[in-house]
């Protein structure tokens, strides 16, 4: 039996492109693996297989043929269930969309197609992106590979679980305030979340658009790399996708780090955090200062307030975003209701969870007439402030370094009861989002939690479109760092 | 005591583009429903909008045209509230900062000219049509996200003939602008009024009412009058207006109530994230400005002054850009103005309306017109005559000359009445009967000419040759 | 921050939301929570700073007046619950106003 399954995404394309091995191959032993393995961690809600070979055959025609082979061809992935595919349901884990199918493919998923990559299915998240856990899904239960009693994070934890289980090479995730970075590092992976801009939006289900960015996950840093230069830059369809050159990321991963500068943000280490984290953490600064990095800290001092703005911001977008699901020109529709406004009151009720309901109420709070100014407007100018201090402390360093969680994989059910705690698992992440500056979640060790080992991701955070920098210091830590690469005992 | 009428338009004008404002769909009228609806305009999850350069580009021009102040920074905003003909449940607008704010309209009133202020102008997008029956209510969106413009006026307007002519002057400058199709029947072009009423001399408006659902020009100035109408025989008996929002009923020419206190709709405006906003670009404002077609009210003054024509005479010409393209060329191929507009006004405009056809599609050209007008200036032929022959250009292509004498109406064959004419020419022509008898043979045609010309063109030409021929033979 | 049902209500109205009482009940509490939290804004002053609304500085994106294929009536009615003909059927609309239930 062969490991496709540890092999990096450029690895396979390699092999798939020169003929080596075929995409047919590779995409049956994935198929295999969820046939087997899915069952337990849940990281799938739709398994494309029928799909999935044919556009595997369909690559290794291709390939036959003598056509030069797309970047990723042969690479299996996985499509988070809130990205729109043709022909497959996209439900975004709610009721409201249970069974909708999208005409159209979102602009990433035509460029993965478009570079030979091979569609698997899609992942399970918490319903319309929002929540922590996955635990909010409304069609399926993913689990931590690494402990099936705990949560993989949110909202993509289907995204993150599916990579840590080896069940995709690579996976699509979308982070809003901190959605892939979180399950990222709950799980054990590399997610990274681009600048915003930097990747089309153009078929992502809104939840907040203007922090909404979709982004890989991988078992490392060279397959976020290349499936980033495929997926990022300008999309005419999307008037918030900046026509910024795209590097060649892959090809640029192993540059020196030679006069860089870490910041390490003090603000972010006064939250109540796992001992075992802030440790993991330090341990990575320290890799830095051995690589001749220079490491400061830098103040960044309006993070506190970036949980309460990010909550106001994402939702009073959300509450308008979801307007559109009212059972008329498509999805749940309460059959019963003899009167307009009756249909669409139930219709949403009863197809949306408790947490979307929840966090529409809050939005449609903070923009209602009234409250607009002491709530969605203050949040803005504070929104600014928190920019303002990623473009001071990027005036002197070149990144930033903190936890991506304060805490490790948390308990199924430990926090569902409580909105406001699993709101806090945002505090590392939700300042980056709300800047539109690009951060990624790179494993960096574990914390001993009840016999188990929980994985901890170090958030490394950039200037706006300088991924690459980004990526090369991520780099330089994974290649230093002796747990890169280790995959759950339960899943190999 | 004596009221006077306050009011203010809100008119929606569609842009006349061939796509939707924020999606690629064409804009028709009259198709299939559901066959222009995309992703986009359909609202599914996913989509975004992006902005149509037409749309905007049209917008820009006219408000440069209506004189407004051109914002440096512009911006979209989502409009929210549930209608099932609005697909995401929001309307994509523009709230604080519209792109243009103030500008004008001027009018005519019988107290002279009046410019009627306007408050903003801003773009958005039109939601699609719900038809109600009984069994339900049916949606269409071929119309939804077709982009408008929303021309807001000051309550400048004082009466509701003021209101019709705002419009009216309203919907010329956007048809010269080519902008808009300006159809009211269509919905190319919509109206909602606000109406008060206030005892004359008191500063304070009154309490205003919304009036909506008037489709036509006629229909806003009858359902204004009707308003106003109602409002002051209210407080003429003691009585309060209540504010309100009322629908018009063309048939039975009547206002019902919508909602009886102004209800305070929570849209929960806010920046539409998915749109960049737009920074004014100096240089193609220039260029628009530089492009401005001359507009109605100029051309008015000009036609009275250049032409010499009455102010209604100047007033039918340019209300139609076509029209008064028409009446240029005429007038300037005739040489005389007057004589261009009373025929444009009345044997033209007669056909146009009967045919119920645009200028473009005018039997009679510009040019053909000309030629009978010269005649009918040079007195060769008679108004009436004229006329005769103008109708029977309507359906036949024949040269001028060919009509004239196939109409036969005019022709004069009677040697006894032409020989008179003949011997007068012979008296005034000496010096070419001369050179006929001289040998000139070819100066015959110069005297046929003259005896033709004397009998408007409607001697029997081979009884005049005859004439000619006995008159030069006899010697005298 | 305190939060009147009928608040709740009107917001659940608003977001057409159906709710039961004792849902109106824990949002009530929930919401009253997340907005205590939020309310630490409300310490910073803001006069001078301008609201961020795009994470990016970008202007003037325009699409060119080009038309494109539209779905096709069939795809565009494939996902409705009820249609009739080519168009959408919803129940009748009895009053479009957002008026309040109490
Ligand atoms: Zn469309």
């Amino acid at each position: 039996m062969s490991d496709f399954h540890c092999w990096a995404a450029d690895r396979i394309a390699g092999a798939v492109g020169s003929g080596e091995v075929t995409a047919e191959t590779v995409a049956r032993h994935f198929l295999e693996r969820i046939d087997r393995l899915d069952d337990k961690v849940g990281a799938f809600l739709q398994v494309d297989t029928q799909g999935a070979i044919e556009q595997a055959r369909a690559v290794d025609r291709d390939i036959a043929a003598g056509k030069p082979p797309g970047p990723m061809s042969g690479v299996p992935v996985g499509i988070k269930d809130n990205i729109c595919t043709r022909g497959l349901p996209t439900t975004c884990a709610s009721r409201i969309l249970e069974g909708f199918v999208s005409p159209y493919d979102a602009e990433v998923v035509k460029r993965l197609r478009d570079a030979g990559a091979v569609i698997l299915g899609k992942l399970n998240l918490d319903e319309f992106a929002m929540g922590s856990s996955c635990e909010n899904s409304g069609l399926g239960r993913t689990v931590n590979p690494w402990d099936p009693d705990r949560v993989p994070g949110g909202s993509s934890g289907g995204s993150a679980a599916a990579v840590a289980a080896g069940l995709a090479t690579i996976t699509l995730g979308s982070d809003t305030g901190g959605s892939i970075r979180q399950p990222a590092a709950l799980c054990g992976v590399v997610g990274l979340k681009p600048t915003y801009g930097r990747v089309s939006r153009f078929g992502l289900i809104a939840f907040a658009s203007s922090l909404d960015q979709i982004g890989p996950f991988a078992m490392d840093i060279s397959g976020v790399a290349l499936t980033l230069s495929v997926l990022a830059g300008e999309d005419p369809q999307d008037s918030t996708c900046i026509a910024a050159s795209v590097p060649d990321y892959l090809g640029t991963l192993e540059g020196s780090l030679e006069g860089k500068k870490i910041g390490i943000p003090r603000e972010y280490f006064e939250f109540e955090m796992h001992a075992g984290i802030s440790q993991c953490v330090e341990r990575a600064a320290q890799v830095y200062r051995d690589l001749g990095v220079e490491v400061v800290e830098v103040p960044m001092p309006h993070t506190k307030h970036a949980i309460a703005t990010y909550y106001l911001v994402a939702n009073a977008e959300a509450s308008s975003n979801l307007a559109r699901y009212d059972g008329v020109h498509y999805g749940h529709r309460n059959q019963e209701a003899k009167e307009l406004v009756e249909m669409s009151c139930r219709s949403r009720s009863e197809g949306f969870g408790d947490e979307v309901q929840r966090r529409i109420m809050l939005g449609t709070f903070a923009l209602s007439s009234g409250y607009y100014d002491a709530y969605y407007l203050r949040a803005l100018k504070v929104r600014q402030l928190i920019r303002q201090d990623f473009d001071a402390a990027f005036e002197q360093v070149d990144a930033l370094l903190c936890p991506t969680s304060p805490i490790p994989a948390f308990r199924m059910g430990e926090k569902v009861e409580d909105p406001m705690q699993m709101y806090l698992c945002d505090i590392m992440t939700a300042p980056a989002s709300l800047a539109g500056v690009p951060a990624i979640s790179v494993p960096c060790g574990f914390v001993e939690e009840e016999g188990r080992s929980l994985p901890v991701g170090l958030h490394l955070v950039s200037r706006p479109f300088e991924e690459e920098t980004l990526l090369g210091i991520a780099r330089a830590f994974e290649v230093r760092y002796e747990g890169s690469g280790r995959m759950p005992a339960e899943v190999l | 005591m004596e009221y006077e009428v306050v009011v203010g338009l809100e008119v929606h004008a569609q842009l006349a583009t061939r796509t939707k404002m924020f999606c690629g769909c064409p804009v028709r009228f009259g198709e299939r429903p559901n066959s222009l609806v995309c992703p986009i305009c359909l609202g599914l999850p996913g989509v975004l909008p992006v902005v149509n350069e037409s749309a905007y580009h049209m917008s820009l021009r006219t408000a440069v045209a209506l004189g407004c102040e051109l914002a440096s920074f512009t911006k979209f905003d989502r409009k929210n509230y549930y209608y099932p003909d609005l697909p995401k449940n929001y309307q994509i607008s523009q709230y604080d900062l519209p792109f243009a704010e103030g500008g004008s309209v001027p009018i005519s009133t019988p107290g002279g000219e009046k410019s009627i202020r306007l408050v903003r102008v801003h773009m958005e997008e039109d939601a699609g049509k719900l038809v109600h029956t009984p069994l339900g209510s049916l949606v269409d969106l071929n119309r939804a996200g077709t982009p408008l413009m929303e021309i807001v006026s000051e309550p400048d307007l004082s009466s509701p003939e003021e209101a019709r002519s705002y419009l009216e002057e309203l919907k010329r400058m956007l048809e010269y602008l080519e902008v808009c199709d300006c159809n009211m029947e269509e919905g190319s072009l919509r109206c909602d009024a606000n109406l008060s009423v206030r005892p004359v001399g008191q500063k304070e408006l009154g309490v205003k009412t919304e009036i909506k659902n008037m489709n036509s020009f006629s229909g806003v100035e009858k359902a204004l009058t009707y308003e106003a109408g109602r409002q002051i025989r209210t407080l003429v008996a003691g009585g309060v207006i209540e504010q309100a929002t009322l629908l018009w009923h063309e048939d039975r020419e009547e206002t019902s109530v919508m909602r009886t206190k102004e209800h305070a709709h929570d849209y929960r405006y806010f920046p539409e994230p998915d749109l960049s906003p737009i920074v004014l670009d100096a240089k193609k404002v220039e260029q628009i400005r530089g492009e401005l077609p001359e507009l109605p009210r100029t051309r008015w003054q000009r036609f009275q002054a250049d032409y010499d024509l009455s102010e209604y005479d100047a007033e039918v010409l340019i209300r139609d850009r076509a029209l008064a393209d028409y009446f240029e060329d005429l007038a300037g191929r005739v040489g005389q103005g007057k004589l261009a507009a009373n025929w444009v006004t009345n044997q033209v405009s007669a056909v146009l309306n009967e045919r119920k056809i645009p200028v473009a599609e005018c039997p009679v050209s510009s040019d053909r017109l000309s030629e009978l007008l010269l005649r009918v200036d040079s007195g060769d032929l008679s108004k009436g005559m004229a006329g005769k022959v103008f109708d029977s250009m309507l359906g036949s292509d024949a040269s001028l000359d060919q009509l004239i004498e196939k109409l036969g109406g005019g022709q004069i064959s009677d040697p006894d009445t032409l020989r008179p004419l003949v011997e007068e020419v012979f008296g005034e022509q000496a010096k070419i009967v001369e050179d006929i008898r001289g040998g000139k043979d070819k100066a015959k045609n110069a005297l046929f000419g003259k005896v033709m010309g004397k009998t408007r063109g409607r001697g029997n030409p081979e009884v005049v040759r005859g004439l000619i021929e006995e008159l030069l033979a006899s010697g005298s | 921050m305190e939060l009147e049902v009928s608040t709740v209500k009107h917001i659940a109205h608003l977001s057409r939301l159906e709710l039961s009482d004792s849902e109106l009940e824990r949002f009530r509490g929930q919401l009253m929570d997340i907005l205590t939290f939020v309310e630490s804004l409300a310490d910073l002053d803001l006069e001078s700073v301008q609201p961020r609304v795009h994470a990016v500085e970008v202007t003037n994106q325009f699409r060119a007046d080009h038309p494109h294929e539209p779905l096709g009536t069939e795809e565009v009615l494939a996902g409705t619950a009820d249609r009739q003909g080519d168009t959408f059927r919803v129940p009748v609309v009895v009053d479009t106003e957002d008026v309040l239930e109490d």
